[in-house]
């Protein structure tokens, strides 16, 4: 098992030197540099020449990837073009609170989908089934940003129960949480109902049955743990896409995330911070990836032989 | 039976895990000043400085407005430069000028402000390339004793008190200077607003300086509180909830609402924000007078507020926002297709032949070239719309490939405005409109030190600029600024910037 991990671990550099490579040629591409942001609409030429060199941008792009990628093996990160400070400080500041959205929607989504995707699968074509499908499509269907300003104007500007924006309080995460886990719940919810439909109709199941078994005791015992390997994935496929930052819920419940300061940078032509935003993107999502494969160790038998 | 139980200890333990996690993370911030000492604003994006010399943005500058001092200020309602830290000036020639300190002065760190400090700033601005085009003519400061300065310019700078209320000019402590403070995470200088922390992505904080220097201008309310809110719809109702006080910029889809909501107050300012329809003049058939003056005559600029900014807007007539003590709409344009016709047959060419391709930045500039689209389509003229994010956008207006672009510019003064009529601009827009004409009288204007005769050849110039039509403008923004109506004095300048020590609460 160590072994594999290990191997996994180690299979994240090249993709992380393919991605800091993609992102940083394509980021250079892209008409418009910080030096003419920085300096504005005024600015003359000569000007965005001299902070051109300053910056090191009047360097060869393969140069400049370079220099970047030894930094980056020295653990620098670099310094934001637009702010002048630390890239490793501004993500460190955002990043915990997108850990908190995501972990907090996660469970949202993951403690409605379950019991929601099995009903639906146990309860197959009947208005059950239909009814959690429904509401499943109107998750999926509804956008994320108009389900966000309904629930502000319902929940904190008619009720009063949770505060408009910001991210001081308790009360502050459960309309972003709820907005961003909505949307995963529905298809968290359709995914463990196709699946669990599968596997209800299995001869092990119908054996079970056949043993005297209750329902209960077949679906939870039985059909739910076999069930479970393909919403295990999308679980973690929609827990590694949230940790890569929430664009819309940040924005509208101006929470702090990483995906505001990335679309920022983005926008800023501010190559480190984009760069050190896609890094820990990139390594979220395969962290995730790895504890849902040695999940599906837990889960399948099969798959732990194979570590072995 | 057991699988129940393990369920509902799975979603317990969730649950208090959630509550525990809220708890503990935000209890640092749950005591919360309710009181009338404080004011929390809604910015629509975070500063990326708190220094005065890195950045020219106008979030970071409503920040330096804070803290920092410069030896004068725009008077937010005259546009008129005034005494700051200067207590008096003297102009000695056309290009040496003398500045005596305001005395007992302090900055936050408790130092005096002296001549010392006014020259290591002024030296210091200079090092930023950013900050040329407002320090560039200063060739020497000098201290002449502690509280007097001697500014020599390296011409004669009629601009030079507007230059010295500009944000990188302003007065940071020598000391700091020296030891190489980072001025963004420890901005100390003496305004009337010390700093206090910055949270980033989350919020600004500052505390009222007691020790201000200027009684009349001392802030009334204690602590201030600068939330970043990226969403217009999000800051509005978080102003009708109470949980802001002041919001810097209004949704213009939640005006009406807003306006008729109890214990809440807009404030809508006509700014000299200009936007404009800027036209290749160099490799396009938009070189042509005639055919710029036809397209300036075709646009009806009522029809662009009222689609494309739900009607709060200003038509604008003239090359130079109204609002200008030397702005005129003489030689301007109306809506007159029958005009449009004649110049478009002055011009002599096929309109079905002309291509405007236009760029925009933002929804709103779609919006608008939209209408103009239509509009155009009037006289022949195919418009095409081009949307792209900002950094290329910017990247294209300095080249001579683009055609057109819904442009905006908001100088604090009209003597900078006109100056951007000289050719020298095509350095950054290379494509822009230049003629011998305005090339004279500009360069006549830019040396005149008589503010009275300066100010009849600025408007001259705007007239000049109007019957050549240097780009065709389209209207002036309305700022609106909403806030709780508890809250008074709250003074909005022209230029875009908010006075927070003027206001308090009732």
């Amino acid at each position: 098992m160590a072994r594999y991990i290990i191997k996994r671990i180690l299979y994240l550099i090249p993709v992380l030197i393919g991605v800091t490579l993609l992102v940083f040629f394509i980021m250079h591409l892209a008409p418009g540099n910080a030096a003419q942001i920085i300096l504005g609409e005024n600015a003359t030429p000569d000007q965005i020449a001299a902070l051109e060199k300053e910056m090191g941008l009047d360097q060869p792009v393969i140069v400049q990837y370079l220099r970047y990628l030894g930094g980056l093996l020295h653990g620098n990160l670099g310094n934001s073009y637009a702010t002048g400070t630390s890239v490793t400080t501004e993500i460190m500041a955002r990043f915990p609170y997108t850990v908190r959205l995501t972990f907090v929607a996660a469970v949202f989504s993951i403690i409605l989908a379950l019991p929601l995707g099995i009903i639906a699968a146990v309860r197959q074509n009947t208005w059950v089934d239909s009814a959690s499908m429904v509401f499943s499509l109107i998750g999926v269907s509804m956008p994320i940003f108009w389900l966000a300003l309904m629930l502000i104007l319902v929940f904190s500007l008619k009720l009063g129960w949770f505060p408009v924006y910001g991210a001081d309080s308790w009360k502050s995460i459960i309309l972003p949480a709820v907005s961003l886990g909505f949307m995963n719940m529905a298809s968290i919810a359709r995914t463990t109902r196709s699946s669990m439909v599968e596997t209800i109709r299995q001869d092990y199941i119908r054996t079970a049955y056949s043993k005297g078994l209750n329902e209960r005791e077949v679906i939870m015992k039985h059909a739910f743990p076999n069930g479970m390997l393909p919403t295990i994935t999308v679980i973690g496929l929609e827990i590694g896409q949230m940790l890569g930052g929430s664009v819309l819920t940040e924005t509208v419940f101006a929470w702090p995330g990483v995906g505001r300061l990335l679309i920022q940078s983005i926008n800023g032509r501010d190559t480190p911070t984009v760069m050190g935003c896609i890094i820990l993107m990139t390594i979220s999502f395969a962290l995730v990836n790895l504890i849902v494969d040695l999940l599906y160790g837990v889960f399948d038998p099969r798959v732990r032989t194979m570590y072995r | 039976m057991r699988k129940n139980s393990l369920l509902l200890k799975t979603v317990s333990i969730a649950a208090a895990m959630i509550m525990a996690l809220g708890t503990c993370t935000f209890a640092a911030s749950a005591s919360e000043d309710g009181g009338k000492d404080s004011l929390k604003v809604a910015l629509t994006e975070e500063p990326d400085y708190l220094s005065s010399c890195d950045h020219d943005s106008l979030m970071g500058v409503q920040m330096n407005l804070l803290t920092y001092n410069g030896l004068t200020r725009v008077d937010m309602e005259t546009l008129a430069p005034v005494c700051d830290l200067a207590e008096s000036y003297t102009m000695d020639s056309d290009t040496e000028w003398t500045f005596t300190l305001k005395d007992g002065v302090t900055f936050h760190n408790g130092d005096a402000l002296t001549a010392d400090d006014v020259v290591a700033s002024l030296e210091y601005a200079k090092t930023f390339e950013a900050s040329l085009t407002y320090t560039g003519g200063i060739a020497s400061v000098e201290a002449v004793d502690p509280l007097t300065v001697k500014i020599t310019t390296d011409g004669p700078q009629p601009n030079l008190l507007y230059d010295l209320a500009y944000h990188f000019n302003m007065i940071l402590p020598k000391s700091l200077i020296d030891s190489g403070n980072d001025f963004s995470a420890n901005p100390i200088g003496t305004g009337p607003y010390k700093f206090v922390e910055w949270n980033k992505g989350t919020d600004v904080l500052f505390e009222a300086y007691e020790d201000y220097f200027d009684t009349d201008r001392k802030a009334s309310i204690k602590n201030l509180d600068f939330v970043i809110i990226p969403e217009g719809s999000t800051r509005d109702m978080a102003l009708e909830s109470g949980q802001v006080d002041f919001v810097y910029s209004v949704d213009s889809a939640d005006i009406d609402r807003l306006q008729n909501t109890e214990g809440i107050a807009l404030e809508q300012v006509v700014s000299v924000e200009n936007f404009f329809l800027y036209l290749n003049c160099v490799s396009t058939e938009f070189a042509d007078t005639n055919l710029r003056l036809a397209v300036a005559n075709a646009i009806n600029r009522e029809d662009i507020v009222l689609g494309a900014l739900n009607g709060y807007g200003t038509p604008s007539y003239s090359t130079v926002s109204m609002g200008y003590p030397e702005s005129t709409d003489e030689n301007g344009y109306t809506y007159d297709l029958d005009k449009a016709k004649e110049y478009l047959e002055a011009w002599g060419g096929d309109p079905s032949t002309v291509t405007l391709d236009i760029i925009c930045s933002n929804a709103t500039k779609v919006s608008i070239a939209t209408i103009i689209q239509a509009e155009l389509a009037q006289l022949g003229i195919n418009v095409t719309i081009n949307e792209m994010d900002s950094a290329s956008y910017q990247a294209a207006m300095r080249t001579t490939d683009l055609c057109s672009a819904i442009v905006s510019w908001s100088p604090a003064n009209a003597m900078t405005y006109v100056k951007r009529f000289h050719s020298d601009r095509r350095t950054n827009t290379p494509a822009c409109w230049a003629s011998d004409t305005l090339d004279e009288m500009v360069t006549e204007m830019s040396v005149n030190m008589d503010d009275e005769s300066r100010a009849a050849q600025i408007t001259d110039i705007i007239k000049e600029a109007n019957t050549e039509c240097v780009f065709v403008p389209i209207y002036q923004v309305n700022y609106f600024r909403g806030h709780s109506a508890d809250l008074q004095n709250v003074l909005c300048g022209a230029t875009g910037y908010v006075d927070f020590c003027t206001m308090s609460w009732s």
